[in-house]
């Protein structure tokens, strides 16, 4: 409950904030609406070129396409603007301030700032992938849709907990955005359906570096390609990979030196 | 033409500056550079696994995975650490400096662009060596050292094309606070409908024909072009003249906002 009233006040904190910087709100409405449409557009001309893409024709496609964004949106909402400070935190020896709070550090550093301004964006992935989901051709049921969008919520919180991991190295080696640009280039392979990669890269993108699972796993439960395969490896890498974040999170406070480390 | 001591300097602090956190640098450089060989061959082999086709639109596979290795090279040439270069020196309050310097404000960002691409180029110039030499089984990709040359000069011309074109957008921020968001728009559009998240002629070609009406296919599609040779010599200096039409233009905007925006400038940061 305590947890709750703390996320209530930056909830508030966030909004009052956003307002302050009006049209910075409406320009990164704008910037989130140009990247869906890009995405889209980027696979409709693939489209041009073959019938099917990891198993998908253009219809589940799109499905997956307004998965990835809905789950782009709501890590941009609640995650990424800390994860941009995070860095900087550590480097300032701010960290400090958040270490003598009397609640988990991670939770406070993780949820801090809402970002009210893709909150919009937000709804609007919300409207994609409710159309997409209305549109499709095949009979789903309710059921299926409500675990699907939960799915794609562990997706997103396993897309965080990957990202704090290529942020935490800030720890050891004092860089400005830790290894921060290699995750962003990786986060690629989310964008990507899983079952186009092959070998040892498949093995590494849905068990070491599990971009696969994000996204494409969820969609696979979706059109019912061996849902409970999915359920377990969703469940597995998530857990797993929340402990491995708590462990090295741990380790790296015993290497924080407070203030410039 | 004797080049002022001040800009050597400015450009060896940048380089410096690069460098500090050497293993941050190639930990991210090898990091991309995996990340997008990986994702860019099994996409691709994808889609020419299922047309059964040793070559879609003038590309085999090999050529199209080394034209994702170099693209994203040369994005980081071009675009460097532009966002937010000019516009949070107004937001902070920054800029006064530089209107103190007795040194032109554009001379002296242009001189910190020229040092993050220095690196990016020899990036490229090594991945592109090791591709052609050790992985490239592909012999009907012909790199020569004049095609390189000419791809460094136009390289060059679209860097200056991107850095003005960028520095309209950071320049709004004479009026408006925070707008980091449109730099990143113009990186988006840059890249997608410049072919650099797809090559153009994988495109409509009625695509392809409204898009030469803009600048984007002249900044990724032209370079990457003159890269792998699939150019005459006429074609070269007619993309060219084009190219560098675009630069002057936005560089005119560009310094008319400047002039404009600096009566806006309070000077104290927002």
């Amino acid at each position: 409950m305590r947890y709750v009233k703390l996320y209530i006040h930056f909830l508030r904190f966030s909004f009052s904030k956003a307002m302050q910087f009006r049209v910075d709100f409406f320009f990164r409405v704008f910037m989130d609406i140009v990247f869906y449409l890009v995405q889209f557009l980027f696979f409709n001309v693939l489209y041009l070129h073959t019938n099917t893409l990891g198993g998908w024709n253009l219809e589940q496609m799109s499905i997956f396409i307004a998965g990835y964004i809905f789950i782009d949106a709501l890590n941009m909402t609640l995650f990424s603007t800390n994860c941009w400070w995070f860095p900087f935190y550590i480097n300032r020896g701010d960290l400090d301030y958040y270490l003598t709070k009397p609640v988990s550090s991670l939770f406070f550093l993780s949820l801090r700032e809402f970002a009210a301004n893709s909150f919009l964006n937000l709804l609007i992935a919300i409207g994609l992938l409710t159309y997409m989901l209305q549109t499709y051709s095949a009979p789903l049921s309710a059921g299926t849709v409500v675990i699907y969008v939960f799915l794609l919520i562990v997706g997103t919180f396993l897309y965080h907990l990957l990202h704090l991991l290529f942020l935490l190295s800030v720890f050891w080696t004092g860089s400005p955005r830790g290894f921060g640009d290699v995750y962003f280039a990786g986060v690629h392979v989310l964008e990507r359906p899983d079952r186009i990669f092959k070998g040892f890269t498949r093995f590494v993108f849905l068990y070491i570096l599990p971009f696969s699972i994000m996204a494409s796993y969820p969609a696979r439960f979706l059109f019912n390609e061996n849902p409970i395969e999915v359920l377990i490896t969703i469940g597995l890498i998530t857990t797993a990979f929340f402990c491995i974040t708590l462990f090295v999170w741990k380790r790296g406070l015993k290497v924080y030196s407070s203030a410039s480390s | 033409m004797k080049i002022p001591s001040w800009i050597k300097q400015v450009y060896l602090m940048e380089l410096r500056k690069i460098i500090t956190y050497r293993a941050d640098f190639w930990v991210n450089f090898v990091g991309q550079t995996i990340f997008s060989i990986l994702i860019s061959y099994f996409l691709w082999l994808s889609i020419f696994e299922s047309n059964s086709a040793t070559q879609i639109n003038g590309y085999t596979l090999n050529k199209i995975i080394f034209y994702y290795l170099i693209v994203p090279i040369v994005f980081r040439i071009q675009q460097g650490e532009t966002i937010g270069a000019i516009s949070g020196d107004i937001y902070n309050g920054t800029l006064n400096k530089y209107l103190l310097y007795p040194i032109s404000f554009y001379t002296y960002k242009i001189t910190t662009y020229i040092a993050n691409s220095t690196f990016f180029f020899l990036q490229l110039c090594t991945i592109a060596l090791v591709y052609y030499f050790f992985i490239n089984t592909d012999s009907n990709i012909k790199l020569s050292f004049i095609n390189f040359l000419l791809f460094s000069i136009v390289l060059m011309v679209s860097s200056l094309t991107y850095f003005y074109l960028n520095s309209i957008t950071e320049l709004i921020g004479f009026w408006a606070d925070n707008i980091w968001s449109l730099g990143v728009i113009t990186r988006f559009l840059t890249r997608f409908l410049g072919g650099g998240l797809i090559p153009l002629s994988f495109f409509p070609i009625w695509s392809v024909e409204l898009l030469q009406f803009t600048p984007f296919p002249y900044i990724v599609d032209f370079p990457m072009k003159v890269f792998f040779g699939d150019f005459t010599y006429v074609s070269y200096i007619q993309s060219l003249i084009i190219l560098s039409l675009w630069t002057l233009l936005f560089r005119f905007i560009s310094k008319t906002v400047w002039n404009r925006g600096q009566y806006q400038y309070t000077g104290i940061g927002i």
